[in-house]
């Protein structure tokens, strides 16, 4: 009877070493930003609570599931090309630049409702935050969808395969660390008080 | 050994895990939607991010399988902001 197998410990993670770097370095920034929003809020608790309940959680709640469910969707693009499945790869990644798009588009609309409502940068110290750190947000969720295209594109023409992935690994990193900042950003910004 | 039909039916952990977070964002939504607020709802809708933070970085991000120094580094980085945030929301949370 043979001992079970277990996991192999790799002394780097997937994808390239340099976007790790990226990422902590992206995560730090969030992070700084987050704790400033829970202190600056602290000051502000009136303020920020009465802000907060203008917010649209329900679109909140459904980019949560549509990024969430993005990064569900890459990780079968990568477990794919691990398979040598380029082409299910691909399939995989439009499916997730689809949701991702949905993402956009519900964002942009919640923006020109606040634009339209007066809200912006100068509005209050609430909205100031809500504005810096979604904007900031949705422009890494811009640069995330244009990494999975050109990954998605050459994961269509075959040029990942079971025995070289690593690109597709750093592009699919990258998405999922979006996703992360998101995970924590909507329920700070829209749901806590 | 397995039938044919329980094979079919066997999801993959990555599916799991998906499952796992949707319903996790699903119990935050409706907190937020039941109106609750508090200090321990602060802390729970903050323990339910931070616990689909630490899947994404295991299990989509594939930190599971690194080295202990990498998943250090990005523990660190999750305790910082929760215990921080923690702090920042203690007795400011609307009674």
């Amino acid at each position: 009877m043979s001992a079970p197998t277990l996991p192999a410990i790799n002394s780097r993670p997937p994808g390239d070493l340099a976007i790790w770097f990226v990422i902590f370095a992206e995560l730090l920034t969030f992070g700084i930003f987050f704790l400033s929003y829970g202190f600056t809020r602290a000051h502000n608790v009136a303020l920020f609570d009465a802000s907060q309940q203008l917010l649209d959680r329900r679109t909140g709640a459904i980019n949560t599931v549509l990024l969430i469910t993005s990064s569900y969707f890459v990780v079968r693009a990568v477990a794919a090309v691990k398979a040598d499945d380029s082409r299910a790869a691909a399939h995989w990644l439009f499916a997730a630049m689809g949701l991702g798009a949905g993402f956009i588009l519900l964002k942009l609309n919640e923006f020109a409702h606040g634009y339209a409502a007066g809200i912006t940068l100068s509005t209050n110290t609430f909205y100031m935050f809500y504005l810096s750190l979604t904007v900031f947000h949705f422009l890494h969720v811009v640069v995330g969808l244009l990494v999975l295209g050109i990954i998605a594109q050459k994961a269509w023409t075959g040029g990942y395969s079971a025995a070289e992935h690593t690109g597709v690994e750093t592009g699919a990193t990258y998405w999922h660390m979006v996703d992360m900042v998101w995970i924590v950003l909507f329920p700070l910004v829209y749901v806590i008080h | 050994m397995p039938s044919a039909s329980a094979a079919s039916l066997r999801l993959r952990p990555c599916t799991w895990v998906w499952i796992g977070m949707l319903t996790l964002t699903a119990f935050t939504y409706a907190i937020a939607q039941a109106g609750l607020h508090g200090t321990p709802v602060v802390f729970a809708v903050l323990a339910l991010a931070f616990v689909k933070t630490h899947w994404v970085a295991h299990h989509f991000m594939g930190l599971r399988q690194a080295s202990w120094p990498w998943r250090a580094a990005m523990a660190a980085w999750q305790l910082a902001v929760a215990v921080g945030l923690g702090i920042a929301y203690l007795n400011t949370v609307s009674p």
